[in-house]
């Protein structure tokens, strides 16, 4: 089996704001504030944290700050949202950074943007889905500030995007999806109400996501994917259920969708890798037990230990770390 | 980045592009500078509205400037406009997006903006009280209907494409019969068995069709049951149908149904000696007899079956075989905790309570079989989350949580706290690695302090 090339992975995410000669860099500024929590988190999770400059990376999130929504934007001058804003509070966490937040203004803005449903808009222009209420959730759990929420409205509008096969969708009536079901799982485990969760149901329907080629895939007869090996364990993780499917085959499936000359992980082999990619598959690997890699907070994704001394740690339970 | 192919590329290649892409790259971060200082000094001009126009047509995906767009047409150009010309800004709109849909058939920002301009077509032509007052709202709507149709034919999986389905049919003005939605996820379905997003479809418009009395759940069920054997038995490797099947069973109250569907698969497995499907779902349906009909079905046969069928499965589909190691576990245990705590015979509160909370510290607490009754969904709820608090507070790292839960739990406005309550006490009680004395006692006092409001309550 080939192994986690992580030397190249990190020079490859180091490379990530040096490509600015290219258009395509210019065309994801949108995504830029993600990008960099992406890149952060799968530092750390290779234990090369400080291969970012720590103040650059502050001044760049401070540069975000929408003053007139009170929230965080994706780059300088675009709207806040709640996805760049919550990327923006796990990114200043992470550097130990959240003084330089007005961190009132911060929860006013997420919490403004709960809906009567008790599901969140992701901004002021009011598009609804369960991945906005998670941003809500978990950036206000990181922000120690959950006592503000109105807890029964939120997991209210959990409960029903809940679907017969045990996942959750976007929004009430959508089809369960991977990547939903993490967020509404992860939501039900901050707010420490996984008693909504049908846990064998949906534990059958997470181990059914792996294919005969080891990769996982984010709903019935679709094509896997590496960024579903965080999606599908992250969920079976916090149910407790990584070991109902076989690692060895999805750690192949993951490694096999390396870059090897360029570094960075795709979404499938051969693909073009992307930062996006390659922190959901180090991601995936931390939570099979991958040697070398620091553990990752499923529930959060984020360094474990950090959780753990915010006191935030939910009942996980990730598969024991190799040795070799 | 999705399904982009990675080509090795030559040094001289790369620099070649990057050369190329230079004049592109100054024109779009010119044009982007221009574009957010504008929006900074709130020009709503119709010259900004054209500048978004020509971004957007580049980068679909610049949510910031979708927002501006908006703005610019609600402050900037709407306020000058009568209705009609309003309604031809919005058409307009909606092509740009048709066109940017084209092209990013995934991108949330484009379906957003459509959702926007539909929610914003004034009424008209006629004036209020005429009959074609709501006209231009109605066109749109039928028109959504053709379009969304169109995005699926291309991709019938895209789920942003389903999403927006279910929003435009919840939107009509004039609602359409929802029984055509039934007629067109069996096309779907027809098309393609494999089709998850149109079975998923098909069972909600069922239920809410049920739940409002507007079909007949006995009969059209069984003409589901039709059409999913037809599925099962031309692809029995694929999951869909096997997933609205056990959605159809459901929690399997109907003895006959449930014997009959088993019959049904058996005769499948004896075409198909390897289906994984078919042995799964074999194993789900038997533990559904045993549960709901525990006094008039041959438990030991069906235990042993399962145990047989699991055997099997470990081998056939050996990726899952821990998954069927511990439902090989489940079946005995269930069979015994059926006895041991059989809700329905045993009517005294007090008695049910000591047994629950002996059996969920005697086998559900130790760490292998509390995630086993964990998985068993014969207990209610209610009795899952007694369970899911003591074994959270086992596993050692959750005093805070666990209190909450209790609190939670008790909070709750019936009968069965008391019990989730005693369960977890219980679980407190015997657990000695854990936690300091005194908020050990602590808990258990305050739990037994609310199983006994609530017992005094009752």
């Amino acid at each position: 089996m080939s192994r986690l090339l992580v030397p190249l992975h990190v020079q490859s995410i180091q490379n990530l704001g040096k490509s600015q000669d290219e258009l395509v860099y210019h065309l994801t500024a949108h995504l830029r504030m993600n990008a960099v929590y992406w890149g952060l988190t799968a530092l750390c999770i290779m234990d090369h944290k400080d291969a970012l400059d720590r103040q650059e990376m502050i001044d760049f999130v401070t540069s975000c700050w929408d003053d007139e929504a009170g929230g965080f934007g994706a780059h300088p001058d675009h709207d806040a949202h709640l996805l760049s804003t919550l990327s923006a509070i796990q990114i200043l966490i992470i550097q130990d950074a959240l003084d330089c937040v007005d961190v009132d203004r911060v929860v006013k803005f997420i919490l403004s943007l709960q809906q009567p449903s008790g599901v969140f808009a992701g901004d002021r222009f009011g598009e609804i889905d369960t991945r906005f209420l998670f941003c809500a959730v978990n950036a206000l759990s990181l922000l120690g500030r959950l006592s503000e929420l109105d807890v029964e409205k939120t997991v209210g509008y959990i409960v029903q995007c809940r679907n017969f096969d045990g996942g959750f969708g976007s929004s009430i009536g959508a089809e369960s999806h991977a990547a939903q079901v993490f967020v509404c799982v992860g939501a039900l485990a901050i707010l420490d109400r996984l008693d909504e969760v049908d846990v064998p149901t949906l534990s059958w329907w997470l181990a059914e996501r792996q294919l005969p080629n080891g990769g996982l895939n984010g709903r019935p007869e679709k094509l896997e994917d590496v960024c579903y090996s965080f999606w599908v364990l992250s969920a079976m993780s916090i149910l407790n259920k990584v070991h109902w499917i076989d690692a060895e085959k999805l750690t192949s499936f993951i490694l096999s969708a390396q870059d090897t000359d360029n570094g960075g992980i795709a979404d499938r082999p051969g693909d073009m890798p992307d930062v996006f990619h390659t922190l959901f598959g180090v991601a995936g690997l931390s939570i099979l037990g991958y040697p070398g890699l620091k553990d990752l907070d499923p529930v959060y994704c984020m360094p474990a230990d950090l959780i753990e001394r915010m006191g935030l740690r939910k009942g996980w339970k990730n598969l024991e770390r190799r040795t070799s | 980045m999705h399904n982009v192919k990675r080509t090795p590329q030559s040094k001289e290649a790369i620099e070649a592009r990057k050369q190329k892409e230079q004049s592109k790259i100054r024109e779009y971060l010119a044009l982007t500078d221009d574009i957010l200082n504008r929006k900074k000094s709130k020009d709503y001009s119709r010259e900004s509205l054209n500048k978004t126009t020509q971004i957007l047509q580049i980068n679909p995906e610049f949510y910031t400037v979708w927002n501006y767009r908006r703005m610019i047409l609600l402050n900037g150009i709407f306020p000058g406009c009568s209705a009609s010309e309003i309604n031809e800004q919005l058409s307009e709109d909606l092509s740009l997006t048709t066109t940017a849909l084209k092209a990013h058939p995934k991108v949330y920002w484009i379906w957003n903006h459509r959702r926007w301009c539909l929610e914003n077509v004034p009424t008209g032509p006629g004036d209020a009280g005429a009959p074609d007052h709501l006209g231009w709202r109605q066109d749109y709507w039928k028109k959504e209907m053709f379009v969304v149709e169109k995005m699926l034919d291309v991709d019938a999986r895209n789920f942003l494409a389903w999403s927006y389905r279910r929003y435009v049919l919840s939107s009509m003005p004039i609602p359409r019969n929802p029984k055509t939605e039934l007629t067109y996820t069996k096309r779907k379905i027809e098309t393609n068995f494999s089709n998850f997003s149109a079975w998923h479809q098909r069972s909600k418009v069922l239920t809410s069709l049920w739940a409002k009395g507007e079909l007949d759940e006995r009969q059209s069920k069984e003409a589901e049951f039709d059409l999913i054997k037809n599925a099962m038995f031309t692809v029995p490797e694929d999951q869909s149908a096997w997933i609205y099947h056990r959605w159809l069973v459901g929690p399997g109250h109907d003895r006959d149904i449930l014997e009959r569907e088993i019959d049904t698969i058996k005769l499948l497995l004896e075409e198909q000696p390897d289906s994984k499907w078919c042995m799964e779902s074999l194993v789900h349906y038997n533990m559904l007899l045993i549960r709901n009909h525990v006094s008039s079905v041959n438990t030991a046969e069906l235990v042993q079956e399962c145990r047989k069928l699991l055997g099997e499965l470990r081998k056939v589909d050996s990726a899952r075989r821990e998954r069927y190691n511990e439902l090989g576990i489940l079946a005995p245990c269930l069979l015994s905790s059926l006895k041991a705590t059989d809700p329905v015979q045993r009517k005294d509160l007090a008695q049910k309570r000591d047994t629950l909370a002996d059996s969920a510290v005697s086998q559900g607490l130790t760490e292998r079989e509390g995630r086993l009754l964990l998985f068993s969904d014969y207990y209610y709820p209610w009795e899952r989350r007694a369970i899911t608090v003591a074994c959270s507070y086992r596993t050692g790292r959750k005093l805070g949580a666990f209190s909450t839960c209790i609190r939670q739990s008790c909070s709750r406005n019936c009968k069965q706290n008391s019990i989730a309550a005693s369960v977890a006490a219980a679980a407190v009680l015997r657990n000695r690695n854990l936690g300091g004395l005194e908020t050990r006692e602590q808990v258990v006092r305050d739990s037994e302090h609310k199983t006994m409001e609530k017992g005094c309550a009752q």
